[in-house]
């Protein structure tokens, strides 16, 4: 993104908090390039603009990208230099420490999602297991001349069982 | 009365008419003084009122303090400038009341243009240095010496007539320049402050459409929703109301920059009224009539009652 892609920005077409994190990094990335008085006015008019739009079902997330966006607006409209960048580089801390717990959040939804998904496996493994030992049982038992052929299938269906157990034992 | 007497005074009559006396300059000089107090409280005005906007968002005070220090410095040069305005203004009631004509009358008001043109800041320069001075202060150069050649004082004021509108054009385009930027950047800062410290009301109201809708779905299927469904339906309602203190807040701050906009606007517009009034005076010195300085008056009015406007918002 650069400045001239300001006056293009649809901020009705970013939908999830990934999507608003990375508008905003985007628009503070060119806080260094806006220089010139009417480029900075530009720049936070858009950044306040962003904090106009957002949302989220994540509202500790959206309102401290908001928050961060506000203040890098009120820093590029200073004209004491000194205090803009001071201003600018503490609305860049604030994003980064929501991002950061944002990610946290995120692998920490991940790693219960991971661990529910290896429980259920767990459960499948030890259900195949019983079928199996069950399926083999009942083969043992059949005397029948049909049951030479349900044995067969019995063994076949036992072979399919032990292949999708190996496969879901082998690590992901 | 004999035929020959009623000539000899009809002659002697329109001969004075010819002649005629200088205007009275002083209720121009009046005007522009009045004018440059104005000005001075109007800027206390807007200072005064940036600051108690600031107060608004408590964690940008200080911001604010800076800024109203940067607007303050600003406003010191326009005083600095509208006090020019007024003592040139006196300078040349002095030189009308004079009545005199010639070289020294002619360097007179060239050395007032020259002060006042020093007040809005425009060096003019010795003609060596016009390589380096600025558009302004070239035209300035040469307008000056055009009137310090003028003999007649009808001559010497109409010529300085082009230079007190150049000046006056500066003084409007500073306006336009540097203070109202900042004024539109201290009000968005405002505005921009006053909504975040209701950000988490507003993400909160903007995501509830499509909880509400959940819950009131839930509430028909189950009972005990209900319950949930009135609980998140006070919370939409305390955020909303929250919501509604804020756009008063910004409503207050929009009146509040608008009329600080609009006095300044009135001010750029005073100093185009004082060019015009001297411009009805170098006509007045040269019809031998009455100086009107009503709109230049009317004018110093207006202004009183915008201050007035800003101090009560």
């Amino acid at each position: 993104m650069t400045l001239n892609d300001l006056d293009s920005i649809d901020f009705d077409e970013l939908e999830s908090t990934q999507d608003w994190v990375k508008m905003l990094n985007d628009l503070l990335g060119l806080a260094e390039s806006a220089q010139a008085s009417n480029k900075r006015e530009l720049l936070a008019d858009t950044l306040d603009e962003f904090a106009d739009h957002s949302s989220s079902d994540d509202l500790g997330t959206i309102t401290k990208l908001d928050a961060a966006a506000r203040k890098a607006a009120r820093a590029l409209r200073r004209d004491d230099i000194a205090a803009r960048i001071g201003e600018l580089q503490a609305a860049s801390a604030d994003f980064q420490a929501a991002v950061k717990e944002l990610d946290a959040s995120t692998s920490g939804l991940k790693k219960e999602a991971a661990k529910l998904r290896a429980e259920k496996v767990t459960a499948a493994v030890s259900s195949l297991t019983d079928t199996i030992g069950s399926l083999k049982n009942l083969s043992q038992v059949l005397e029948t001349a049909d049951g030479d052929k349900i044995a067969a299938a019995i063994k076949d269906a036992v072979q399919s069982a032990q292949k999708l157990r190996t496969l879901l034992e082998k690590p992901a | 009365m004999t035929k020959l007497g009623a000539l000899a005074l009809l002659v002697f009559s329109i001969l004075a008419a010819g002649c005629g006396t200088l205007p009275d300059a002083r209720p121009f000089a009046d005007a522009s003084a009045t004018l440059a107090v104005a000005v001075k409280s109007s800027g206390q005005a807007l200072t005064d009122s940036l600051r108690d906007a600031g107060s608004a968002t408590p964690p940008d005070e200080k911001a604010y303090e800076k800024l109203v220090d940067a607007f303050d410095a600003a406003w010191a040069n326009r005083v600095k400038a509208v006090q020019g305005v007024a003592a040139y203004s006196d300078a040349i009631a002095e030189v009308i009341s004079a009545g005199r004509e010639g070289e020294e009358t002619a360097k007179k008001v060239g050395d007032s243009l020259k002060a006042l043109a020093s007040t809005v800041n425009i060096a003019i320069p010795a003609s060596a240095a016009v390589g380096v001075a600025t558009d302004a202060a070239v035209f300035l150069a040469k307008q000056i010496a055009v009137v310090q050649a003028s003999r007649k004082l009808e001559d010497t004021l109409a010529q300085a007539q082009p230079a007190v509108e150049r000046i006056a054009d500066e003084l409007a385009h500073e306006a336009e320049k540097q203070l109202k930027p900042s004024l539109r950047s201290a009000y968005k800062n405002i505005v921009s402050g006053i909504k975040s410290q209701y950000e988490a009301d507003d993400n909160f109201v903007a995501a509830s459409a499509t909880r509400l809708l959940e819950l009131r779905q839930k509430a028909l299927r189950d009972p005990k929703g209900v319950e949930e469904l009135g609980e998140f339906d006070r919370m939409k309602a305390s955020a909303l109301a929250s919501l509604k203190e804020r756009d008063q807040k910004i409503d207050q701050a929009t009146s509040a920059y608008r009329a600080r906009q609009q006095l300044v606007t009135a001010l750029s517009d005073a100093t185009t009224t004082w060019a015009a009034a001297h411009r009805d005076l170098a006509a007045a010195v040269r019809e031998k009539r009455k100086v009107n300085v009503t709109e230049l008056q009317q004018t110093v009015v207006e202004l009183r009652e915008l201050v007035k406007k800003v101090r009560a918002l």
